[in-house]
């Protein structure tokens, strides 16, 4: 026990000197030269910079065999992007080789506030001859932003994975913006000029080092991807990026001051003391690029092909596989891959028969793109749920795919009639009994499966136009029923009442025809139509037999049941007229008729009208 | 912390729930169209799979969509409650009644959100013997179906009286029948005038706040009348800036902030 006690004692320890070890790890500084190699009398410049930090002091590293080392100031350095804000601290020091040869610079090690530094080394070698890259005007970085030329210290580069690609395909396209020793701020997301190509989005940019020319620039790199949407030879770019450089303002100065100024390797950190700066907004342009999009090729195109280009895989399922009817089944297809989500459409289901389908919910994330479809099944005889199929076309081997996943087999049982009720009436008491007298458990019963019909809110029968029409229509169809009977009653009944309605049909129905007549110009005819139809009149009219009725009998029953004595001539008229033309032979002509004509409607009309 | 989270989101809800009752027809037409059943499916996985919040959530974009439905609003009802909000829950539970009055299980769950805050529905009791038994002979029926079996029998006995005239032997016959469909027309009519006079002329009302006090006057600075828990059932009698005029079951009447009352 003892012994395990120390051993155990022996590994903590050990444990703590490796954690402490790793605490106290030096903390890494970056050194930098802007040339490596340089003629004896000229001057170089080392940067050694500290990120994360504008407050870490310069370090000493002035006694260095050989080289004239001065310090000459800071420069810091702040980024603000999409709101992230990073800093870094650059100390610059002016080297001036004492002899020729080749000089290791660095590492150099030193504390401060407990913490280690390290930094890597450099090299630089001095020759004879001047073989250095020419130095940078200090004219270059003075003035405003359109007088400078910036061209080597603040440049964008735009460049494209391939230049050739087929419609939709993805094509990756980075915008990289160099910095050297430059102030750089607000800098915008890159806008290019992207005409018949997709919209571009702009993911998180990296930041890092690179070597260029002899020069160290800071780089931030965006990237995205775009696809072509047409077929055709086009021009991408050129990128611009708009971002402020913070520049420093020219002071008056005297001749000894410009001696200083003049000094051909101060760099922007040196002016911190004697200047203040300013801040340019610029807008900095890249070259564009050419790119050639291919149709996807006609050939071997399956036919449910919807568009998709790319490198992809399905995974399809469905859940649960044993249910009700009317119960959901819920198909999840997931594409995965590499290629343009935007034109990957849901795999086709070969057949949906027996199922209620419902509009599919489709959500995208990075690489992959989901597609969650509910079917309910209307029938127990369902037994599987269909096959789904996704084609696309891969632009790397050239060639159609098509992945065919599933039927999946489910089970579906029966749905209940009606769901029989868990709890029968309300809830009792704080705790329900069971059989033997046990305690049952008291909570809510569980949600409805299924929402049953819809209805708009306020869409009730009782509101609606049909509800009171249905109250008032019928009501009105029995009334008008219960008169139309009650007429068709009286008919029957009342011979004198259904001689006064045949009376006036039938004259109705006989004037029609006696304009026929008229029309046709035989005057005979005419009359004894008129004779006809003023007798039948009469006679339904007075109840009487419509043969017996002549001009004498007209006369008197009408005078006897107090009738207009204009009406009883006109009615004497009437049969003379007719009798004169029937058999007298007299021919009255057309306008006499129409005369007659019009006298006995007045007078079938003034007898509707006294109801005698 | 995480409580504190979820309790302001449950507020959230209940004022969205809040405005979704308030919201007119016309403006819910305006909302998105979605499916309604996919909705109600959604909803229905997020509470099995305890998200109450998100549950609710989808049912009351139904709500939104203008939609009247008794599963619906029980569903949100137990969604409620096991948020804990009694006060939404009981109110949801009485409007899903007017609809699906018939169904057990919400008879059930609305006698145990009831019972949580030790209400007895009292709604039912009316001084009237005539109206008690008629809402008592009616209870599992609602107001469409009422209005449906009075038109019904009121057609029906339409169609005995106009056989009645075409053929008055009939009548002699078979009057009792006009007699009988005029009685059930007479009841039905009877009923469907109390159960309207009961749900749209009076404003029932929940009460969805914690503890609500019911003052004398619709000012702050008034006297309390009485206390009322959140669930308690009352008559809303009117609103005016801000608050509402209530009436307790027992026939008190106060004034209480707009806010803490929901009309069924």
């Amino acid at each position: 026990m003892k012994r395990i006690s120390r051993i155990l004692t022996i590994v903590c320890l050990i444990a703590a000197l490796a954690a402490g070890t790793a605490l106290a790890a030096d903390k890494k500084f970056e050194i930098s030269l802007d040339k490596n190699r340089m003629a004896l009398g000229e001057k170089a410049q080392l940067g050694i910079s500290f990120y994360g930090t504008q407050t870490m002091p310069a370090p000493d590293i002035t006694n260095i065999d050989g080289l004239d080392v001065r310090y000459v100031g800071p420069s810091t350095m702040m980024t603000v992007l999409n709101g992230q804000i990073s800093t870094s601290v650059t100390h610059l020091y002016s080297i001036q080789p004492l002899k020729v040869g080749k000089f290791q610079i660095g590492p150099f090690a030193f504390k401060y506030k407990g913490d280690s530094y390290t930094s890597n080394m450099s090299f630089l070698e001095v020759a004879e001859e001047r073989t250095a890259m020419p130095a940078l005007q200090p004219a270059a970085i003075r003035g405003t932003a359109e007088q400078l030329n910036l061209g080597d210290r603040i440049f964008l580069l735009l460049s494209v994975d391939k230049t050739v690609a087929f419609v939709n395909e993805l094509i990756p396209v980075t915008v990289k913006l160099y910095v050297n020793k430059l102030n750089v701020s607000d800098i915008q997301l890159p806008t290019f000029e992207q005409e018949s190509f997709s919209k571009v989005e702009f993911r998180e940019p990296k930041q890092y080092r690179e070597r260029l020319n002899g020069l160290l620039y800071e780089v931030l790199e965006f990237r995205t991807s775009i696809f072509g949407t047409k077929v055709g030879d086009y021009r991408l770019g050129p990128a611009k990026i708009k971002c402020n450089v913070m520049v420093p303002k020219a002071l008056p100065r005297n001749t000894m001051a410009d001696d200083f100024f003049n000094d051909p390797y101060r760099g922007p950190g040196a002016d911190d003391f004697f200047a203040r700066y300013e801040r340019y907004p610029m807008e900095l342009k890249s070259k564009d690029v050419q790119l050639g999009i291919q149709p996807v090729p006609a050939a071997g195109r399956p036919k449910d092909y919807s568009g998709a280009v790319g490198d992809y895989q399905f995974i399809y399922s469905a859940n649960p596989t044993k249910l009700k009817v009317g119960d959901p089944v819920t198909l999840k297809m997931d594409i995965n891959g590499k290629g343009n989500f935007n034109t990957v459409l849901m795999p086709q289901l070969d057949t949906t028969t027996g199922f209620k389908i419902y509009e599919p919910q489709v959500k995208t994330e990075e690489n992959r793109k989901s597609f969650t479809q509910v079917l309910i099944p209307e029938t127990d005889s369902v037994t599987q749920v269909p096959r789904a199929v996704f084609s696309y076309f891969d632009p790397d081997t050239r060639q159609f795919k098509t992945i065919d996943q599933g039927p999946i087999a489910i089970k579906v049982e029966k749905g209940k009639e009606e769901a029989p009720s868990q709890v029968i009436g309300p809830a009792p008491g704080p705790a329900l009994r069971g059989q033997k007298g046990e305690d049952l458990g008291k909570d809510i019963i569980f949600i409805k499966d299924s929402p049953g019909p819809w209805r708009k809110k306020g869409k009730v029968f009782y509101k609606s136009p049909l509800f009171a029409g249905l109250f008032i229509l019928p009501l009105f169809l029995l009334i008008a029923f219960y008169a139309y009977q009650g007429r068709q009653n009286r008919i029957r009944s009342d011979s004198v009442y259904a001689g006064r309605l045949i009376a006036f049909k039938a004259a109705r129905r006989e004037l029609k025809g006696l304009k026929h007549k008229l029309k046709r110009g035989d005057a005979k005819a005419f009359y004894e139509a008129v004779f006809m139809t003023l007798q039948d009149y009469l006679g339904y009219k007075l109840s009487i037999p419509s043969h017996g009725i002549t001009c004498d009998v007209a006369e008197t029953v009408l005078t006897a049941r107090d009738v207009d004595g204009n009406t009883v001539r006109k009615v004497r008229n009437l049969f003379m007229v007719c009798d004169e033309a029937r058999f007298a032979f007299m021919q009255p002509d057309g306008y006499k008729m129409r005369d007659d004509l019009k006298e006995l409607r007045e007078v079938i009309g003034y007898l509707e009208r006294r109801k005698i | 912390m995480k409580k504190y989270i979820n309790a302001a989101t449950v507020v959230v809800l209940a004022l969205i729930f809040s405005a979704s009752f308030g919201a007119s027809l016309s403006s819910a037409q305006d909302a998105k169209q979605e499916d309604p059943n996919q909705l109600f499916y959604t909803g229905n996985h997020y509470y099995q799979a305890q998200d109450y919040i998100k549950a609710v959530e989808e049912y009351v974009k139904l709500l939104d969509m203008g939609i009247d439905n008794g599963n619906l609003y029980y569903n949100i009802g137990n969604g409620f409650l096991k948020l804990g909000k009694v006060g939404y829950a009981i109110l949801c539970y009485k409007k899903a009644s007017r609809l699906i009055p018939h169904d057990s299980d919400l008879k059930a769950n609305l006698a145990y959100a009831q019972s949580l805050i030790d209400e007895a529905s009292s709604e039912d009791w009316h001084k009237n013997i005539i109206v008690r038994v008629v809402r008592k002979m009616c209870s599992d029926l609602n107001l469409g179906q009422i209005a449906g079996f009075a038109i019904a029998a009121y057609l029906m006995l339409l169609l005995v009286l106009a056989l009645f005239i075409f053929n008055p032997i009939l009548a002699r016959r078979f009057g009792f029948v006009a007699v009988l469909l005029g009685l059930v027309f007479a009841a039905n009519a009877l009923a469907f005038g109390v159960r309207y006079y009961g749900e749209v002329v009076v404003k029932h009302g929940v009460i969805v706040q914690g503890k609500v006090e019911a003052k004398y006057e619709p000012i702050d600075k008034s006297t309390t009348f009485y206390t009322l828990r959140e669930g308690n059932g009352v008559i809303i009698l009117k609103t005016k800036e801000g608050w509402r005029q209530i009436r307790r079951f027992d026939g008190k009447t106060g004034w209480i902030k707009k806010e803490a009352a929901e009309g069924v």
